[in-house]
């Protein structure tokens, strides 16, 4: 499934050449939630379209998932609906079908969890066995997790790099 | 494999619970939907504890329970003990309709058994405590053929040690607690101060003579400056809970309003500070002795805003680690009073690396970590209980609880999708 094949063949924003242009700015957008990615430091970010793209079985799965090639770095992100708990474990079902071997071979550092709800969520989330789990699953891809790994908001979410 | 923990009760098909068998640790915490038997069980739990005084009152002299010497043997009397006490407790004929037996043991080795078929209630003892009836019985009888049963020879040398034999005996069996059961509905008291009022309930009734045994600790316990520094974080989470302090002078008793120079008598004071004050008074008393407690207190958010339902679990944890040895048995309906819980389990877990320690304990106090060994916390719905612990990272997963925000989320995506 995550293929550099399957990887290129899903992404939107690939010029003439099919390789992966620089775009000032990516937006993942569903009804009620919107993500914008400002490419400041102008890298080459891929928008690869998960939900009917790269997964079409019918495991569950986040909406998108952002790669910036050029520092290896993964951005999963699901918008739709309210139920953070359900974003989590689409998300977690998601990035468990990235085999760690993969990530070497790709040399990817990092995995960003990018949650927008539709509407707030009670902010004690983080007091639970779920979220715990989840941090761990980032850590054990990656060897370790910090706070900017996993961000939860509601409506709108923008990310600077 | 599952270490299998001591106390252990098991109970099948009484009252709302189906099956439901564990082993009671020292921090327990049960929720779920009304009706679903958290109370059951934990009531369950009071009285088998609270048996070794019913069993020690039976062979003591005066004997208890209207009972003679010669009416003293095991398939009689000690299954009319159980009858008696049991009844008290769950009067009503509702819970003998179908067929239950229930399990509690003390030990591997001790045992009671209530079984209830055809509506008739039996018990079935282990042979240590049919042992230690039968010895006693013998002890009674000799003493009634030298004539010594009389009340004149209760302070001899012989019945002195006879009751401390059975009482050093009884203990051993059973285990030796200082019971604390602070029932749901607590509130009512200070209002119903002066009406006298029969209540049906026997785990309430019981609770309004404790009311004034709080009292009188509160009152009579020297506070010394010294106690009173060392236990300066419980009493400001008491004040922080109860916006004030508690004054009792004479027959009057009231708040103090932390902002405010005047006593309010307490059946003016909100719903909130009547219902928590007992709970609070209670668990501050035990700071200030030198015994180990078993307290079961149902609902201790009862009114109570989300902060400070916060501040009563911190609390309660001060008070579950200040004695080797203190228990905690809690009913529940918020999830408020489970995520503070998670934060304590996840800091003694840091904590226990030796190069984070100081860290964490800048944060949250040691003396509220808690040891995930010695807690849990089950679902109780129908019928049945879960662990809602998770055995991997150690804390408690809330779905469970999550089925209202469900159902909102479910109607708010609805509603959503016809928004422009």
């Amino acid at each position: 499934m995550f293929t550099k094949e399957n990887l290129y063949k899903n992404t939107e924003n690939l010029d003439t050449n099919g390789n992966v242009r620089i775009d000032m700015t990516i937006v993942c957008k569903e009804r009620n939630s919107e993500y914008r990615y400002h490419n400041r430091l102008q890298k080459h970010v891929a928008k690869i379209k998960i939900d009917g793209g790269l997964i079409s079985n019918d495991q569950e799965r986040c909406d998108w998932l952002l790669i910036n090639w050029d520092d290896g770095i993964l951005f999963f992100i699901e918008l739709k609906g309210s139920d953070l708990w359900k974003a989590v474990s689409q998300i977690q079902t998601t990035i468990d079908t990235v085999k760690t071997n993969m990530l070497q071979q790709f040399s990817f550092k990092n995995i960003n969890v990018r949650i927008i709800l539709s509407k707030n969520q009670r902010p004690d989330y983080k007091n639970d066995a779920r979220y715990k789990k989840l941090e761990q699953l980032i850590k054990e891809k990656i060897g370790n997790i910090r706070n900017g790994n996993i961000r939860i908001e509601s409506r709108q979410m923008q990310e600077n790099c | 494999m599952q270490k299998i923990i001591m106390p252990k009760i098991e109970i099948k098909n009484f009252g709302p619970i189906k099956d439901v068998t564990f082993g009671i640790k020292d921090y327990t915490v049960f929720i779920g939907p009304q009706a679903s038997g958290k109370s059951t069980i934990v009531k369950l739990f009071y009285y088998f504890r609270k048996f070794n005084t019913d069993f020690v009152r039976l062979l003591s002299l005066p004997l208890g329970f209207k009972t003679s010497v010669d009416q003293l043997d095991i398939s009689h009397t000690l299954q009319q003990l159980v009858c008696k006490t049991f009844h008290d407790y769950w009067e009503h004929k509702a819970f003998f309709i179908q067929d239950f037996n229930i399990t509690y043991n003390y030990s591997n080795q001790t045992y009671i058994k209530l079984i209830c078929k055809n509506k008739e209630l039996y018990a079935e003892y282990s042979t240590d405590i049919i042992k230690l009836f039968e010895e006693s019985r013998q002890h009674l009888m000799n003493f009634r053929k030298q004539g010594k049963l009389k009340p004149e020879y209760y302070d001899s040398p012989m019945i002195v040690a006879y009751h401390n034999e059975l009482r050093d005996k009884a203990n051993k069996f059973f285990g030796n607690w200082n019971m604390k059961y602070i029932p749901a509905g607590r509130h009512v008291f200070p209002i119903l101060k002066d009406q006298p009022v029969f209540i049906k309930d026997k785990f309430v009734r019981n609770f309004s003579p404790e009311i004034n045994y709080i009292k009188s600790e509160w009152e009579n316990t020297p506070k010394n400056n010294s106690s009173l520094i060392t236990k300066q974080k419980q009493i400001e989470l008491v004040q922080l809970i109860l916006k004030g302090s508690y004054s009792i002078s004479g027959d009057e008793d009231g708040i103090m309003p932390s902002d405010f120079n005047e006593v309010i008598p307490l059946v003016y004071a909100s719903s909130g500070q009547q219902e928590s004050l007992w709970v609070l008074l209670s668990i501050l008393n035990t700071f200030f002795s030198e015994e180990k407690y078993c307290y079961i207190i149902e609902e201790p958010e009862a009114h109570l805003f989300p902060e400070a339902q916060r501040n009563i679990m911190h609390l309660l944890t001060y008070y579950v680690n200040n004695k080797c040895g203190n228990q905690l048995m809690i009913t529940t309906h918020s999830p408020y009073i489970l995520t503070p819980l998670n934060n304590l389990l996840q800091a003694y877990l840091l904590g226990q690396n030796k190069s984070k320690h100081d860290n964490v304990s800048k944060i949250i106090d040691p003396k509220i970590w808690i040891n995930p060994d010695h807690f849990e916390c089950y679902y109780v719905d129908n019928g049945n209980i879960e662990s809602i612990v998770d055995s991997e990272v150690k804390m408690m997963n809330l779905e469970k609880l999550d089925n209202a925000s469900r159902i909102g989320n479910d109607e708010y995506d609805k509603l959503s999708e016809l928004e422009d």
